[in-house]
């Protein structure tokens, strides 16, 4: 999935479809009954959800999903492996359900920061603007509610950006923490005010400011631009 | 219970975008140990609008010079202020200004005002263009000049148009700046330099030796205008400009900062030669003759002249620079001071993000001294030496809490 390269078209379902695939993997390590959600691109106008190529939408249809709307995947896909393809379904909406989760929960903020990262990072390696802005960034971001870790955003030598659910000893560049769910989850969806926020101490971000107001800038515009379900109070 | 700086913040962000935007965003600094808003300021030091007294060092990020609400430069001020401040034709106050600038200011046969930097930064490359006819700018990389598009440090708004004719070379690299006239052949209108190189976030860098001679060479054999962006260091390092203290002339150079003692204007001041293009590019503003500003201008550069007030702030920054550096050894925290003295830059040895000053500023802050850990800081000729010792104290215990806190990590 990290090495497919989207044509300029399709990034933002690129994107839908690699922070799809973060939430399914995250909900899996939380012990959540998904499917793993393991995206790839099949040409410049249709994407597959799966590996077993049996969840595939066409671009503008995967956006239209991402979105709420409803739309339809491949029908010869869908019912190569009918059990797969449903379970893949039941994955979407398990998903869905997260994102419109009214009580937040530690669990819910988790999966939705890292499907918000994923659809930032998406944008960083190959929407061209937010690449020449992040053109001489390197480092790692940590990302934190309170004290427990939800997750991180880092750049790899070859300056290919990438997450993690996992805290690792790499010493990071910035440190970001929200001081409560409510402005984690407005976080992960990519609703918070850089300035309000931080003035009133919601987000206390330590380390390389340029970097973090980089980030901040490509994740907003990657969160413009990519559709998630209606969500309620944020 | 919130605090007035909070309360406050609970209104302006309803009405402001952002609550408060760009350099003194909160979100710039460090939110949670600053005041957010300000209620006033004397010689060296402010009050918060919680009633906290602060030992400033930041100066209004450069704009106050001979120290908050100066009695002499208020004087004048007042004064002008009783006759009026805009009208529909310019005051005498201009043309004095101009005159002492040009008087001032070894190369200067001219001067134009308006109120802010960018203003005539960018102005000033629309000369360069309008007498060289030619298209692009240089500039050095991360080096900052203003907010209008062609040079804003920020991301929103831009379109690819704007930095087009923008071309950027690493600063103290005069090779790097040959390689670009030579691949832009009479095509540089102009290269637009600050007197020493003074990014944010970054320690600065002063020119290397022979590194103006280089620049105003390549500019003079090129025919291309050696723009001196001066804002922020005018005044700071000597009382006839920057490009004294370095030993160069420019054909263009732009003041503000230090200019008005907290009076928005700024200069831009030319050779003769570059009179009659400078006349052909339109300048104005709505309160751009602004009388007061001016009379503060006048007041502040004879305030300067007479008290050698460049020199007096470098000599109070190096005394500030030496101590603090001192103490910073003794306890064994790689502090080094970069940039000229009366505007240094604190920089980490080893913390290139930046953690360590900032929680050195967070603790100075708790001590009352407003040390700014992302920007260069600013000696005003109110600063005493004595309210520099006095500082060094309170710096000294920063550094003894963030040791203590450091061993317990």
């Amino acid at each position: 999935m990290k090495n497919d390269h989207p044509a300029k078209e399709q990034i933002s379902a690129w994107a839908i479809a690699c922070s799809l695939s973060a939430a399914s993997k995250e909900m899996i390590e939380q012990n959540i009954w998904v499917q793993c959600l393991q995206p790839e691109l099949q040409g410049e106008s249709w994407i597959s959800l799966t590996k077993e190529n049996n969840m595939v939408f066409s671009n503008v249809n995967l956006v239209r999903v991402a979105g709420g709307s409803f739309a339809i995947p491949k029908i010869s896909c869908l019912l190569k492996k009918p059990i797969k393809s449903l379970g893949a379904l039941l994955t979407l909406i398990k998903i869905r359900r997260v994102y419109l989760k009214k009580k937040h929960t530690m669990e819910q903020v988790r999966i939705l920061m890292l499907a918000g990262l994923e659809t930032a990072v998406c944008y960083l390696n190959f929407h061209s603007y937010s690449k020449s802005i992040m053109a001489d960034e390197s480092g790692k971001i940590d990302f934190y509610l309170k004290e427990k870790f939800l997750g991180s955003v880092s750049s790899s030598t070859s300056n290919f950006w990438q997450t993690s659910n996992r805290n690792t000893q790499e010493k990071p560049s910035i440190i970001v923490t929200f001081k409560d769910l409510n402005t984690a989850y407005r976080g992960a969806l990519g609703k918070i005010d850089p300035l309000v926020d931080a003035a009133e101490k919601n987000v206390l971000v330590r380390g390389r400011i340029p970097l973090i107001e980089k980030f901040g800038y490509i994740s907003r515009l990657a969160m413009k631009e990519v559709p998630i379900p209606k969500t309620l109070g944020a | 219970m919130k605090s007035n700086s909070e309360l406050i913040f609970q209104r302006a962000k309803k009405v402001i975008p952002g609550g408060i935007y760009g350099h003194v965003a909160p979100a710039a600094g460090l939110p949670d140990c600053f005041p957010h808003y300000c209620k006033k300021a004397s010689g060296y030091k402010f009050e918060d609008v919680d009633g906290k007294e602060w030992i400033d060092f930041m100066c209004g990020f450069g704009a106050i010079l001979h120290g908050y609400s100066n009695v002499e430069i208020e004087r004048a001020a007042t004064s002008q202020r009783e006759m009026g401040t805009v009208f529909n034709q310019p005051s005498e106050a201009m043309v004095e200004l101009a005159e002492i600038l040009v008087q001032r200011i070894d190369f200067a046969d001219w001067a134009v005002f308006a109120k802010n930097g960018s203003d005539l930064t960018t102005w000033a490359i629309r000369v360069a263009r309008e007498k060289t006819k030619r298209k692009y700018i240089i500039k050095a990389k991360g080096a900052y000049h203003g907010v209008d598009s062609w040079c804003d440090p920020g991301l929103g708004g831009r379109i690819p148009s704007d930095r087009q004719e923008i071309l950027e070379f690493n600063w103290n690299d005069p090779d790097h700046l040959s390689s670009l006239f030579k691949k832009f052949p009479n095509q540089i209108a102009a290269v637009i330099l600050t007197p020493y190189h003074h990014p944010s976030f970054q320690r600065s860098e002063m020119p290397t030796a022979g590194f103006w001679e280089t620049v105003s060479a390549t500019c003079k054999k090129e025919e291309a205008f050696l723009i001196l962006d001066d804002v922020r260091a005018g005044g700071r390092l000597h009382d006839g400009g920057s490009h004294r203290f370095f030993n160069f002339t420019p054909d263009l150079a732009v003041y503000s900062k230090g200019l008005g003692n907290g009076y928005a204007i700024s200069a831009c001041v030319g050779k003769a030669e570059h009179k009659l293009a400078s006349a052909e590019v339109f300048l104005t503003g709505s309160c751009w003759n602004d009388a007061v500003a001016m009379a503060a201008a006048i007041t502040s550069l004879k305030i300067s002249e007479r008290e050698g007030v460049a020199k007096q702030v470098l000599s109070k920054g190096k005394y500030f620079c030496d101590q603090l550096e001192s103490v910073a050894r003794k306890q064994n925290f790689p502090l080094t001071m970069t940039g000229p003295s009366s505007m240094p830059y604190p920089f980490v040895e080893g913390d290139s993000n930046l953690f360590k000053i900032q929680e050195f500023c967070r603790l100075c802050a708790e001590e009352g001294l407003y040390f700014h850990p992302h920007h260069n800081w600013f000696i005003s000729n109110a600063h005493t030496f004595e309210s520099i010792d006095n500082s060094i104290i309170k710096a000294s215990l920063a550094i003894d809490k963030l040791s203590r806190k450091r061993n317990l990590d």
